[in-house]
C-alpha cells in the first residue's frame, strides 16, 4: 500500500513539475509558430476590419498559395496602437485597415515600405500614400442612415454641419472611438479646418448625441426605433440587408463636396521590418484582383477600387473629381489632429 | 526556520518580485510619464468619475439585499429545496459580466427575445439595454453570488448561541435576523461591498457592451481611438487610485472577518409557514429566473434563430478549443507558482503577510490596466515573448495567482501543527513530510485553485484582448468583436458556447470545494 500511494505522490509532483516546466520550455517552439521570424508561419497580417469579411480571403489565399497566414483580427485603432508600440520588432508583415488616418499614423514614423508600382497603378489616382506606401482596397461613403417610417427623408439635413442644430439633440447616433469616425474627422480637418472641425465636434457633443461602439449597433438601434439617425459607413445598410430583406433603414447621402460626404478607403500597407516580402506582395495583389474585389462588392457592399468590377447596388458611382479633392494623403496626416479635437470636444 | 523553509520563501519572494510587482512598477513608472498627456477634459474626468462610482454604489446596494435574502433563505430557514437553491443561485458565479451583457442587449429592446414574447400582449417595444440601469442589472447578476457566497461562509460561522437566546427570550425568528444576526453581518457585508465595488470600476467588456460610460470604457477608448498610450495610462492612474482605496478597505475587513473563529455547531434553522415558504421560493425562482433562466433562453433563442437563417457562426470550435489550451496551460503553470508562495505565506510575520499580500493587489487592480502594463513590458523584452503564448500564460498568472494561494492556503492552514511534529519525531525528514503528510491533505485544495484559475482564464477578456498570440483568437475574443461589430447572432453562440464549457466546470469545481473542505 504504502509504496504505490508514494509513487502516486511522485508522479503528481513530477507532474506538476513538468507542469511549471512545459510554460518556459516549449515556448520557442510555439513562438516560431507566432513570432516574425517564425517557421511556421509565412505571413502575419494585422487586420483592422470586421473578421467575417476578412476570414474568407485569407483562406482562399493560403488554399491558393500553400502559404500559412496568421491574421490577427481587432479595431483598426487598437492595432495601430500596437504597431506604434512595436516599431521595427513588429511581427506584422501587413497591416490592413479599416480607414486612411491609421495607415498615415504608421506611415509617418516610416514603418511602411514603398509597394511597387503594378500595385499602385491597380486602382485611381490619389488613392494611396504621398509615399505610395499604402494602397486604397476597396472604399466606403460616409452616410446618414434613418429609417424612412419613422424619420421622413424631406426632414434630413444636406449638410453634416446641420446635425448640431437643437432640432437634432439628443437624436444622433456616432461612434467617436471607431476609426470610420476618427477618420472621417481626419477629412473634415482636411476639408474645413481644424476650428471649423473643433466647433462642429463641440457642437455635436452639446447636442446630447448617443455614444456606440461600432456602426451596425447604430443601424439595429435605428432599426428598434431606439435612436433616429447615425453617422456611419454606407456598407453597414447592405450587410443587414443580406441577413434580413426587410430591414428597415436606409442610408441618407449628404450633399457632394459636403464635409459629411466623404470617401473612406479602406487601405493596406507593408511594413518596413517585413520578413515575408514577397508573400506579403502577392497578397496585397490578391486583395487588388477582380474575384476579391467582387468578394467585397457582393459580400460586404463595398466599393471595388480596381476598375470595372461594379458599384455597389443603389449607390451613387465614384466621381473621380471627387475622389482627387478629397486628398487622402493629407487625411492620413491628420490622425493626431482629429484624436485630439475629438478628445477636447469631450465626446471620448 | 529550517533550510527548506527559507528555501520556499526564497523561492516565493522571487515568484512574487518576478511576476507581481513589475506591473505595478510599470503602472507607476508610465503613470508618471503620461501626466502631462492630454486626456480627457477636467470636466469629462469628473463625470466618468462620477459615473463609476455611482454604478458600483448601486451594484453594491442591490446585490448585498439580494445576496443577503438568498443566503438567509438558504442557510437559516426550513425551505424546502434550499440545498439545490443555494447552488443555482451560485451559478453566475461562472460566467462574466459581458456573457450577460450580451443575453440583456438580446432580451430586450427592438427585436429582443422578451419584447417578442410581449407581443401578443399588446407591448411591442421595450427600452433597448443601454446605460446606466443595464449595467447596475447586468453587474448586479454576476455581483449577487459574490454576496451570497460570502454572507452564507459568514452565517455557516456565527455563533447560534446568540440567537438562540434571542429565540429563547421569545423574539420572533424576524426579528432575530434584524436584531442578532445582520448585526454580526456587518462586517461581512462591508467586505462584500469592497470586493464587489473592485469587480465593477474593473469590469471592462459589460459596461462597454451597454454603453455605460465608466473609467475602463474610456481608458479602452482612450487606447482605440489614439495612437499614443500616455493618455490611455494617465487614465489608469485615477482607477489605479480609487482601487488602491478598495483593496486598503478589503485588507482591513479581510483580516477582521479571518479572526472570527469558526464554530462547529450547526445553527437551528427557521421554521417557515406556508406563506414565507410561497414567498421565499417565489422570491429565489424570480432571482434565478433573472439571473440564469432567461439569459441563457435568450442566447439559445438567438443562436437556433441565428443558425435557421443560415448565420455562419464562424471557427468558433477553434476558438473554444484556443480558450481551453490556454486556460489549461494558465491552471497549470499558476498553481505551481502558488504552491510555493502558499507554502511562505502560511508562516506568521510580516514577509509572510506581503507575499500573500502582494498578488492580491495586482489581482485587484483592473485588468485592462495590468494587460496595458504587461503589453508594454512584453514589447520591451525579448522578441520572443511578445505575443507568446508564454506571455499570455504568465499574463494569467499575475492576474489569478491569488486564487490558487487562498484556495491552498485555507487547506494549509487547517492542517494540524502536531501532525507534522507526529511525523518529524518519527525521524521523516521535512522534505519527506512535505510529500508524505502536507500534499495528501492539500491535494484537493490545490486542485480546486486550479480550477478557479482554469474558469477566470477561459472567461478573461482585458488581458486576452491585449496580449493573445496573432492566429489564435479565443471565445471572449469572439464574443467582444461580435459585440462590437453588432452581430447579436455570432455574439449569442460564442457566449453560449461560454456557458456550456462553464456547466461542467462548476460541477467539477463544487466537487473539488467540498472535498477540499472535507479533506481539511
Amino acid at each position: 500500500m504504502r509504496l504505490p500511494r508514494l509513487a502516486v505522490v511522485a508522479l503528481a509532483a513530477a507532474l506538476a513539475l513538468t507542469g511549471c516546466a512545459t510554460g518556459p520550455s516549449t515556448t520557442p517552439k510555439a513562438d516560431a509558430g507566432e513570432g516574425a521570424s517564425g517557421g511556421g508561419t509565412d505571413l502575419v497580417i494585422y487586420v483592422g476590419r470586421n473578421e467575417d469579411h476578412v476570414r474568407p480571403l485569407v483562406e482562399r489565399f493560403e488554399e491558393e498559395t500553400g502559404l500559412s497566414v496568421d491574421a490577427r483580427y481587432g479595431s483598426t485603432g487598437e492595432l495601430a496602437t500596437t504597431i506604434l508600440q512595436e516599431g521595427d520588432s513588429s511581427p506584422a508583415d501587413l497591416f490592413f485597415t479599416q480607414d486612411p488616418a491609421y495607415i498615415g499614423a504608421i506611415s509617418e514614423p516610416g514603418l511602411l515600405a514603398p509597394l511597387p508600382a503594378d500595385i499602385i497603378d491597380l486602382v485611381p489616382e490619389g488613392i494611396s500614400g504621398a509615399e505610395d506606401d499604402w494602397v486604397g482596397v476597396t472604399a466606403r461613403r460616409r452616410v446618414l442612415a434613418y429609417d424612412p417610417a419613422t424619420t421622413p427623408e424631406a426632414g434630413l439635413p444636406g449638410s453634416v454641419f446641420e446635425l448640431t442644430d437643437p432640432a437634432w439633440s439628443g437624436r444622433v447616433g456616432l461612434a467617436p472611438t471607431h476609426s470610420s469616425f476618427v477618420s472621417f474627422v481626419a477629412a473634415m480637418v482636411a476639408i474645413r479646418g481644424e476650428d471649423e472641425t473643433l466647433a462642429w465636434l463641440e457642437g455635436i457633443a452639446a447636442n446630447d448625441p448617443q455614444i456606440f461602439d461600432g456602426n451596425e449597433e447604430q443601424l439595429r438601434a435605428i432599426a428598434a426605433g431606439d435612436l433616429d439617425v447615425g453617422l456611419v459607413n454606407h456598407y453597414y445598410v447592405h450587410r443587414l440587408l443580406a441577413e434580413d430583406p426587410a430591414f428597415p433603414v436606409k442610408n441618407h447621402s449628404f450633399d457632394a463636396g459636403d464635409p459629411g460626404d466623404v470617401l473612406m478607403p479602406t487601405t493596406i500597407g507593408m511594413l518596413a521590418s517585413t520578413v515575408h516580402e514577397e508573400a506579403a506582395l502577392d497578397f496585397v495583389r490578391f486583395l487588388l484582383s477582380d474575384e476579391s474585389q467582387r468578394h467585397f462588392l457582393d459580400e460586404v457592399g463595398e466599393y471595388p477600387l480596381v476598375n470595372g468590377v461594379g458599384t455597389p447596388e443603389g449607390e451613387r458611382p465614384l466621381d473621380p473629381s471627387l475622389i482627387s479633392g478629397m486628398n487622402l494623403p493629407v487625411v492620413a496626416g491628420n490622425l493626431d489632429i482629429a484624436t485630439d479635437l475629438i478628445a477636447r470636444s469631450g465626446l471620448i | 526556520m529550517t533550510t527548506p523553509g527559507r528555501l520556499v520563501t526564497a523561492l516565493a519572494v522571487l515568484l512574487v518580485a518576478a511576476l507581481s510587482v513589475p506591473p505595478i512598477v510599470v503602472l507607476v513608472v508610465q503613470a508618471y510619464l503620461g501626466r502631462e498627456a492630454q486626456t480627457v477634459t477636467p470636466a469629462r474626468l469628473v463625470e466618468l468619475l462620477g459615473n463609476t462610482l455611482l454604478l458600483a454604489l448601486l451594484v453594491v446596494v442591490a446585490s448585498s439585499v439580494i445576496g443577503t435574502a438568498t443566503a438567509l433563505l438558504t442557510q437559516r430557514t426550513t425551505l424546502p429545496g434550499r440545498r439545490v437553491w443555494a447552488v443555482v443561485v451560485a451559478v453566475p458565479l461562472v460566467l462574466p459580466a459581458y456573457v450577460f451583457a450580451v443575453a440583456l442587449s438580446g432580451m430586450i429592446g427592438g427585436g429582443g427575445v422578451v419584447t417578442s414574447w410581449l407581443a401578443p400582449f399588446g407591448i411591442d417595444r421595450l427600452p433597448p439595454a443601454t446605460g446606466l440601469w443595464a449595467a447596475t442589472a447586468c453587474l448586479t447578476i454576476v455581483s449577487v453570488p459574490i454576496v451570497h457566497t460570502l454572507v452564507a461562509t459568514a452565517l455557516a460561522r456565527l455563533d447560534p448561541a446568540l440567537d438562540e437566546s434571542a429565540r429563547l427570550l421569545g423574539d420572533r425568528p424576524a426579528r432575530v435576523i434584524r436584531r442578532v444576526v445582520l448585526p454580526q453581518l456587518r462586517g461581512t457585508l462591508a467586505l462584500a461591498a469592497c470586493v464587489v465595488s473592485l469587480y465593477v470600476i474593473s469590469d471592462f467588456g459589460a459596461v462597454s457592451m451597454l454603453r455605460y460610460d465608466t473609467f475602463t470604457r474610456a481608458i479602452y477608448a482612450q487606447f482605440r481611438g489614439r495612437v499614443d498610450l500616455a493618455p490611455a495610462f494617465a487614465l489608469c492612474a485615477v482607477l489605479v487610485l480609487v482601487a488602491a482605496a478598495l483593496i486598503v478597505g478589503q485588507v482591513v475587513l479581510r483580516g477582521r472577518e479571518l479572526a472570527v473563529a469558526a464554530r462547529a455547531r450547526p445553527p437551528r434553522p427557521v421554521p417557515l409557514g406556508p406563506a414565507g415558504r410561497l414567498a421565499g421560493t417565489v422570491f429565489l425562482g424570480l432571482v434565478v429566473l433573472g439571473s440564469t433562466v432567461l439569459p441563457v433562453a435568450t442566447l439559445a433563442t438567438w443562436t437556433a434563430r441565428g443558425l435557421a437563417s443560415g448565420a455562419q457562426p464562424g471557427p468558433v470550435i477553434a476558438e473554444a478549443v484556443n480558450a481551453l489550451l490556454f486556460a489549461l496551460l494558465a491552471a497549470l503553470v499558476t498553481t505551481a507558482i502558488a504552491i510555493p508562495i502558499a507554502l511562505a505565506a502560511r508562516r506568521r510575520g510580516a514577509l509572510a503577510r506581503a507575499i500573500e499580500g502582494v498578488p492580491w493587489v495586482t489581482h485587484s487592480l483592473p485588468h485592462l490596466a495590468i494587460g496595458l502594463a504587461i503589453l508594454v513590458l512584453s514589447i520591451a523584452g525579448p522578441a520572443f515573448f511578445y505575443q507568446s503564448v508564454t506571455t499570455l500564460t504568465l499574463a494569467y498568472a499575475v492576474v489569478f495567482v491569488p486564487l490558487a494561494v487562498g484556495a491552498i492556503l485555507v487547506a494549509l492552514r487547517q492542517i494540524d501543527p502536531r501532525l507534522l511534529e507526529v511525523s518529524r519525531s518519527l525521524g521523516h525528514s521535512s522534505a519527506s513530510t512535505a510529500v508524505r503528510v502536507v500534499a495528501p491533505l492539500t491535494r484537493r485544495a490545490v486542485l480546486a485553485g486550479a480550477v478557479l484559475v482554469f474558469f477566470a482564464a477561459v472567461h478573461e477578456l482585458p488581458v486576452t484582448l491585449l496580449l493573445r498570440p496573432t492566429g489564435s483568437e479565443t471565445l471572449a475574443i469572439r464574443v467582444w468583436g461580435a459585440v462590437v461589430e453588432g452581430q447579436y447572432t455570432t455574439a449569442s453562440i460564442a457566449a453560449l458556447l461560454l456557458v456550456a464549457l462553464s456547466v461542467p466546470l462548476l460541477a467539477l469545481h463544487e466537487r473539488a470545494s467540498l472535498r477540499a473542505a472535507v479533506a481539511a
